[in-house]
């Protein structure tokens, strides 16, 4: 239908939108860089009770590594909203990731955002929380109450996975302390990854990497498989004062 | 362009055999064997049944043709050239660092490619979302479809054959090109997809049994095919594997191989000879 001038929506889980039609995103979408937008939910551990077989924690790897694929990870439905109208706008394969939890809204609905380019949420400079998705809220949690403590962090919501916002990152390792990323996906190949790629040719600096570690995820209530895997503000507060 | 004569068509399939061996021989590397079963298959859908211009190759409302059997791209790249979407000369590069003739049809760089294929199976499914298109704008064209008979034992055939006769495409025609050899053997040692035709029947589809060489029964099935309404059509043609090419004919070894020198002078003079 792309090639007939049509813009495809299409939209499945996540592990079978990436996982499943990789090599149709590959070979029938991404070479002859068609006009579809794939937006994929319930990505991550926090689909919750459907257990590993549903939990993608792989796309974000799968789809970046895509020549012609643009990435976006959203956080909040503000930014859903808009990501899902900027997409229109843009010629080319992209690929959306959505969770399935009800998530805290972040942003007043005139935030502007611009793919492409993350949202530094404070000046705080003893960290930086590179965050994406649901981890976002998490992430402004904990330095809501680092901030109680007299230690002041930064959060970056990096909404755009591919192309990532290379300026903003080395910009917070120049100027902040600690490094952290968080996602609720493999720490292997996802925001994590995307960051230390960066950081490494750019500026060489120490990131501690918070995600899901080489590990299928497993059945629960989300909020619980979330604690158990470490992906809270709690770990980001830990890793913050102690690592 | 319209060519209705059977003399003439029998002539520049001829020639894009040629061209085949061209390709192939001059790239050292290609897939002979299905680029000659489906040439008549290619000559009579390119000159004589879609409507196409080849000056406009992105016109909207042209008929479109997916080659999901990618690999017998140098069959496409010929009959293109022959049909004038661009120069012959390009033949000669194909699969070369510098050429837009890619190994598998690449539509970003190929004018008159309509879909991007290789990886086997994905076409149906493409021309199934063409076929979609075509009748959401109302365009009235027709969209083809080759696949290969031992491609159509990839699952994602048959879930596009369920969807195309869901959905009632009866704008779109799928042609199996049944040489009856695959990669690694003929198709009942491997995986076999027989019966073919009864596959396809109860996938919903008007099938069309014909001689893929003989260009007077691939008219008519085309033909025929567009008086169908309300389901798709499938057009089962037999072939023959290396079609033309004298040592070629039936023998599995030629599915992805090209000539050597001498082969390719025996190649070119038994096409020459063809009536």
């Amino acid at each position: 239908m792309a090639s007939c001038g049509m813009i495809p929506f299409v939209s499945t889980f996540a592990v079978f939108a990436a996982g499943r039609a990789y090599d149709q995103i590959r070979n029938s979408i991404c070479y002859p860089k068609l006009n579809v937008k794939i937006c994929a939910t319930h990505a991550g551990v926090s689909v919750g009770e459907d257990g590993a077989t549903h939990q993608m924690l792989e796309d974000l790897n799968l789809m970046r590594g895509l020549p012609n694929m643009t990435v976006l990870s959203v956080s909040d439905d503000i930014q859903t909203k808009w990501a899902i109208e900027e997409i229109l706008k843009l010629q080319g394969p992209v690929y959306v990731r959505l969770g399935r939890l009800k998530s805290p809204v972040i942003y007043e609905t005139n935030q502007k955002f611009e793919i492409g380019k993350g949202v530094q949420i404070g000046e705080g400079t003893d960290a930086t929380v590179f965050a994406t998705g649901l981890m976002v809220s998490e992430a402004i949690l904990a330095k809501e109450e680092l901030k109680k403590e007299g230690i002041n962090i930064r959060v970056v919501d990096i909404h755009t996975i591919k192309p990532i916002d290379k300026e903003l990152i080395i910009k917070c390792a120049k100027e902040t302390g600690k490094l952290i990323t968080i996602e609720d996906h493999s720490v292997i190949g996802g925001l994590g990854s995307a960051v230390c790629e960066v950081l490494c040719e750019e500026y060489p600096k120490k990131v501690t990497r918070i995600g899901m570690k080489d590990e299928f995820g497993k059945s629960g209530k989300a909020e619980k498989l979330l604690e158990y895997f470490g992906l809270t503000k709690e770990t980001i507060i830990k890793e913050i004062k102690e690592g | 362009m319209k060519i209705t004569e059977v003399k003439e068509l029998e002539q520049i399939a001829k020639e894009i055999r040629i061209g085949i061996i061209k390709e192939v021989y001059s790239g050292k590397s290609g897939h002979p064997g299905g680029s000659l079963s489906c040439t008549d298959i290619l000559t009579v859908l390119y000159f004589n049944q879609m409507n196409i211009d080849s000056a406009k190759p992105d016109s909207n409302a042209r008929d479109r043709f997916v080659l999901s059997k990618g690999h017998a791209s140098p069959a496409l790249y010929s009959t293109l050239a022959r049909r004038g979407y661009f120069e012959q000369e390009h033949l000669t590069t194909f699969r070369g660092i510098d050429s837009i003739l890619q190994g598998h049809p690449d539509m970003k760089h190929i004018p008159g490619v309509d879909m991007s294929t290789g990886s086997l199976g994905q076409g149906l499914s493409c021309a199934n979302g063409m076929a979609i298109a075509s009748k959401l704008n109302k365009d009235g064209n027709r969209i083809y479809c080759l696949v290969g008979d031992g491609e159509i034992e990839e699952g994602q055939i048959w879930e596009a054959a369920m969807s195309a006769s869901h959905y009632k495409l009866d704008n779109l025609c799928v042609i199996v090109d049944n040489n009856n050899l695959q990669i690694d053997g003929s198709i009942e040692e491997v995986m076999s997809s027989y019966p073919i035709n009864l596959k396809f029947e109860s996938f919903g589809f008007h099938v069309i049994n014909v001689d893929g060489h003989n260009i007077l029964e691939l008219i008519q099935a085309f033909d025929k095919a567009k008086t169908i309404k309300g389901r798709p059509t499938a057009i089962i043609a037999k072939t023959v594997k290396g079609k033309g090419v004298s040592f070629m004919e039936n023998q599995v070894g030629w599915h992805g191989k090209a000539p050597n020198e001498e082969q390719y002078h025996i190649a070119i003079k038994d096409l020459e000879q063809e009536k």
